[in-house]
């Protein structure tokens, strides 16, 4: 029971962290039609920032300037290199960011090596909250909660209640007609995919301090944001939230459980068959936490491709 | 831009049917050549030349959907993987005597384990086009990865699975010589394959589909049944070219499966030149004999071709293949007025990537990053026998100034050319 | 007010406007009218840029726009209502409404929502409710006011009437010859030809991508060669 509602709070911090990613790419596929591969790189690439600039900034002012660094990084990205192949069709545009997931994967590993940095939550942070039962609870991973949980609301705010925003959700499914109505539609472009990042970036300089700093980072949570989006809907900001939580959540809970596909299938009788098979029947569920997402992700692709929340097209 | 575009396209289809003695004449020549070469270069080079041919296959797999079906698939390491997995499982199974068919075709197997699993993904992922596909095909291939270490006994589990060649008729394919005409002879009939593909009806249709899907449903076309074959094909020689590299290594684990050897089919096509037929082939096997040269004398390898890859994406998305032969059909007029352009390009090409290369190369190793290569004691660095100090002034002077000399040149001489370029543009379409 | 002279475009290398030349005052319904393919939507959306012309001018209030990008055309004064409806189904009808007014201090004439919500009691009735569940007519009543809150100087309407009931028809006419009395100059593309004889102060036949006829709907009707030949099914 302890282990249980543990499990389900770390699964909805890491939702919310996921979300806080996953914001900025569904947004920008909303509005340009390209799905970023390079989007986990902001991730890294605000971590690695975060871990060079709170040594020399302190841990909060560092957190900051990593996102800002993010955002101008990603800012360029859309101007000086999408833009640009744009006119060569949306394929080109995805081999772009593709290319550019593998650029910045090798750069990080050229100035920190192949190996986890030592990025480390700061003394103001690592302590325990409160327990639940016998277990201790770490406050920075309710702070990791809080910034997600802060940036989800300001994002709802700005798409709500401001003009800018109610462009950005005009424009995230006609960006053409949104032009034609006067707005300066790639200029909006830019600060979503600058804004994206920026929180993917801040994301990663939150997240780095927890989990692990490594070059392996950006393409690990960019393919389950990828799952986050694709099955949220592309292009729905609601949707992504909803299916982060649900990712995040399930695959904590995976890890904890012991069960077997041949434990199930002895409920129905076929128990020694399915241990005799072994392979997959044998490994314990919590060993296939990271098939999950994927088997989820095709299922959506397959029966619903628009997604949770998204709009048929 | 588009009226040099179709002018070019006319002289190509015109030059094609001009000359099929001379084409001929020349593939008999590379095929000749191709098959005496272990006579003429040492093993070390016949294994590398096995890995050049494999890569070149698989591009040339991968780039049949997109370059009929315009389909992009992100996931082609899952064919390579399973066809791989197929080879080794036959391999032991001729080995133990289960199996018994000759070793020089136990291959094929990786053709036809690629082409069923083809067959179902395909039935699936073509469903969808265009971005869906691309993350369909993304899914399955993080599905197989996520499962197979986890799998024993199909996937061997995390050390992989390996076996030997049997003896056949004589050749006990001990020798790397005879891997490589084995590799050779596979690798021509899969090429063989995907051309005689494209000429049949269904490849044209295919073709079509890349075009105009909706105009085919409507004319009545089963499109979705086309796309699946195609996929299945696709997959089938992927499976082959996986299974050749299993052939030649006598071995496999997961790691076949990982992204890296998705991206990389990705990666050869596009530099190469997807619309070219031979564009794969050259950017696979250019790009597979640079990687053995370069990663022994380069950690940084990857980094220099994710960085031509992007260039490459930004300012020549037809890849170097259609790049060169969009330059090769100009008449001797229009050469004349470029060359002097051309040649300020390429040596501003030369010096960008000297010095940038001389820079990064230095200052990796000022960094003390990687374990492996590093600074002497006394801060010098031997690049090609050359020994300097990683921190001399005048040195880093000298290429920061190359490289943005270079850099103004190079880019001087292209905005020259395009107006060049232009203006000929122009001129064939005043004479239409 | 909008003046285009050899304005030529198409897509992917196959030209679809080979030189057109055409003229619009304010006050002034224009409509073009052509067979499916010769060239009508195209030549609106070149006017705005959406589809980038190849050659050609156009000025807008005697500047040339050849410079400028899509938004900007729209703020110096080109309203455009494509022929899709393109209402944000997702975004109320009011959120709509708000997303076309742009301030427009030297324009012709000025608009204001509360006009609209007066003229359509049925948006206004619906305002809250996301413009998807509109109507198909209720929808282009919603694109119409929602350019026209841009307070454009010209506009360019294409197929306004197309699939809608006899009555709602008659409601869109109402607000066209309501801009033109307002002094907006209006481009129309308009497949229904008695309703594009009846209102327009001229009419221009498109064929090929270029202008084959230009004259009053008087005298298109008198000429019965042109129509056959460039308008008869």
């Amino acid at each position: 029971m302890e282990m249980l509602s543990i499990s389900l709070l770390n699964g909805t911090i890491y939702g919310l962290l996921l979300f806080m990613i996953a914001a900025g790419l569904t947004l920008i596929f909303g509005m340009m039609g390209v799905l970023n591969f390079a989007h986990g790189a902001f991730y890294m690439l605000g971590a690695y920032a975060g871990y060079v600039l709170s040594a020399r900034v302190g841990f909060f002012p560092g957190l900051l300037v990593a996102g800002l660094i993010v955002a101008a990084i990603g800012a360029m990205v859309e101007r000086y290199m999408l833009r640009s192949v744009h006119a060569h069709g949306h394929a080109h545009e995805l081999l772009l960011t593709f290319g550019l997931l593998f650029v910045f994967d090798e750069i990080v590993k050229f100035f920190f090596g192949y190996y986890p940095v030592s990025y480390r939550v700061p003394e103001t942070l690592s302590f325990s909250v409160f327990r639940i039962g016998s277990l201790e609870y770490p406050a920075y991973r309710l702070f990791v909660g809080l910034v997600s949980i802060g940036f989800f609301g300001a994002l709802v705010l700005i798409l709500r209640f401001t003009r800018i925003g109610l462009v950005v959700r005009a424009a995230v499914h006609k960006p053409m007609m949104v032009e034609a109505l006067g707005h300066n539609v790639p200029l909006v472009m830019l600060l979503v995919f600058a804004v994206g990042a920026g929180m993917a970036g801040l994301a990663g300089a939150v997240a780095g301090a927890f989990y692990p700093t490594s070059p392996a980072m950006a393409s690990e949570i960019g393919t389950i944001v990828f799952v986050v989006v694709v099955v949220g809907g592309l292009g729905s900001l609601g949707g992504a939230f909803i299916a982060s939580l649900m990712i995040g959540i399930l695959t904590t809970l995976m890890v904890g459980v012991d069960t077997t596909l041949a434990d199930t299938l002895s409920f129905v009788g076929f128990g020694s068959w399915g241990k005799d098979i072994g392979g997959i029947f044998a490994v314990p569920l919590s060993a296939s936490a990271g098939t999950l997402p994927f088997a989820l992700m095709l299922m959506v692709l397959l029966l619903r491709p628009a997604g949770l929340m998204g709009e048929r097209t | 831009m588009t009226a040099t575009d179709l002018n070019i396209e006319d002289s190509n289809r015109t030059s094609a049917r001009k000359a099929p003695g001379l084409g001929l004449l020349l593939i008999t020549g590379v095929t000749v050549l191709l098959f005496t070469l272990p006579l003429l270069i040492p093993p070390v080079f016949l294994n590398y030349a096995i890995k050049m041919m494999v890569a070149g296959l698989f591009a040339l797999a991968f780039n049949l959907l997109w370059s009929h079906a315009r389909l992009l698939s992100f996931g082609h390491a899952a064919y390579y993987a399973i066809g791989a997995f197929a080879v080794i499982h036959a391999l032991s199974l001729s080995e133990r005597g289960v199996l018994s068919i000759p070793t020089p075709l136990i291959p094929m197997m990786g053709l036809i384990a690629g082409a069923l699993i083809g067959l179902v993904v395909g039935y699936l992922a073509t469903v969808r086009g265009g971005t869906y596909f691309a993350m369909i095909t993304l899914a399955v291939g993080e599905l197989l990865l996520s499962i197979a270490p986890k799998w024993e006994a199909v996937f061997g589990g995390e050390s992989g699975l390996s076996s030997m060649r049997m003896p056949w008729a004589g050749l006990t394919f001990g020798m790397v010589g005879e891997v490589y005409i084995v590799v050779l002879i596979w690798c021509l009939f899969g090429l063989v394959l995907l051309r005689w593909f494209s000429a049949t009806p269904l490849g044209q249709i295919a073709l079509a589909i890349g075009d105009n899907e909706k105009r085919l449903r409507f004319l009545g076309y089963r499109t979705h049944a086309v796309k699946t074959v195609i996929f299945s094909l696709s997959a089938a020689v992927s499976g082959l070219a996986g299974g050749l590299i299993a052939f030649a290594m006598e071995s496999a684990s997961f790691e076949l499966f990982a992204g890296a050897n998705s991206a990389m089919p990705v990666m050869h096509t596009f530099l190469g030149g997807a619309d070219v037929f031979l564009g794969p082939i050259a950017g696979g096997m250019g790009l597979t004999l640079f990687s053995e040269l370069a990663s022994n004398a380069s950690r940084l390898w990857l980094l220099y071709m994710g960085v031509i890859f992007v260039i490459v994406m930004m300012f020549a998305p037809e890849g170097l293949a259609g790049f060169i032969s969009r330059h090769v059909k100009l008449s001797l007029t229009c050469w004349r007025l470029l060359i002097a352009d051309y040649a300020v390009f390429l040596s501003g090409c030369a010096g960008l990537v000297l010095s940038g290369v001389w820079m990064a190369e230095v200052s990796y190793r000022l960094m003390g990053t990687s374990p492996i290569v590093g600074l002497t004691p006394d801060g010098t660095i031997t690049l090609f026998e050359w020994t300097f100090s990683a921190t001399s002034k005048p040195l880093w002077f000298a290429a920061v100034a190359v490289f943005v000399l270079s850099l103004f040149g190079v880019l001087a001489a292209a905005k020259r050319a395009r107006t060049t370029w232009l203006t000929i543009g122009q001129k064939k379409d005043g004479l239409r | 007010m909008l003046s285009v002279h050899g304005l030529r475009a198409g897509y992917n290398g196959t030209s679809v406007l080979n030189g057109v030349d055409f003229d619009l005052s304010g006050g002034e319904i224009v409509s073009l009218v052509g067979r499916n393919g010769s060239g009508r939507s195209t030549m609106m959306q070149a006017l705005l840029r959406i589809v980038k012309p190849t050659a050609g001018e156009v000025t807008l209030n005697g500047c040339s726009v050849a410079n400028l990008e899509t938004y900007q055309i729209v703020r110096a004064g080109l309203s455009y209502v494509p022929e899709e409806r393109l209402v944000f189904h997702n975004l109320t009808v009011r959120e709509n409404m708000t997303l076309g007014i742009q301030r427009r201090p030297n324009a012709v004439a000025t608009w204001h929502p509360d006009e609209f919500w007066s003229i359509f009691p049925n948006l206004a009735t619906r305002r809250d409710v996301a413009a998807g569940a509109l109507s198909g007519g209720e929808q282009q009543m919603l694109t119409m006011c929602r350019s026209l809150l841009g307070n454009p100087d010209a506009i360019l309407i294409d197929e306004p009437t197309e699939g809608l009931a006899p009555k709602i028809v008659e409601a869109v006419v109402g607000l066209i010859l309501e801009m033109k009395r307002r002094g907006i100059g209006v481009v129309l593309v308009e497949q229904k030809l008695t309703v594009a004889l009846e209102i327009s102060d001229r009419v221009t036949v498109m064929g090929h991508g270029t202008i084959v006829f230009e004259g009053s709907p008087q005298e298109l009707c008198a000429r019965d060669d042109v129509r056959r030949k460039w308008l008869e099914v």
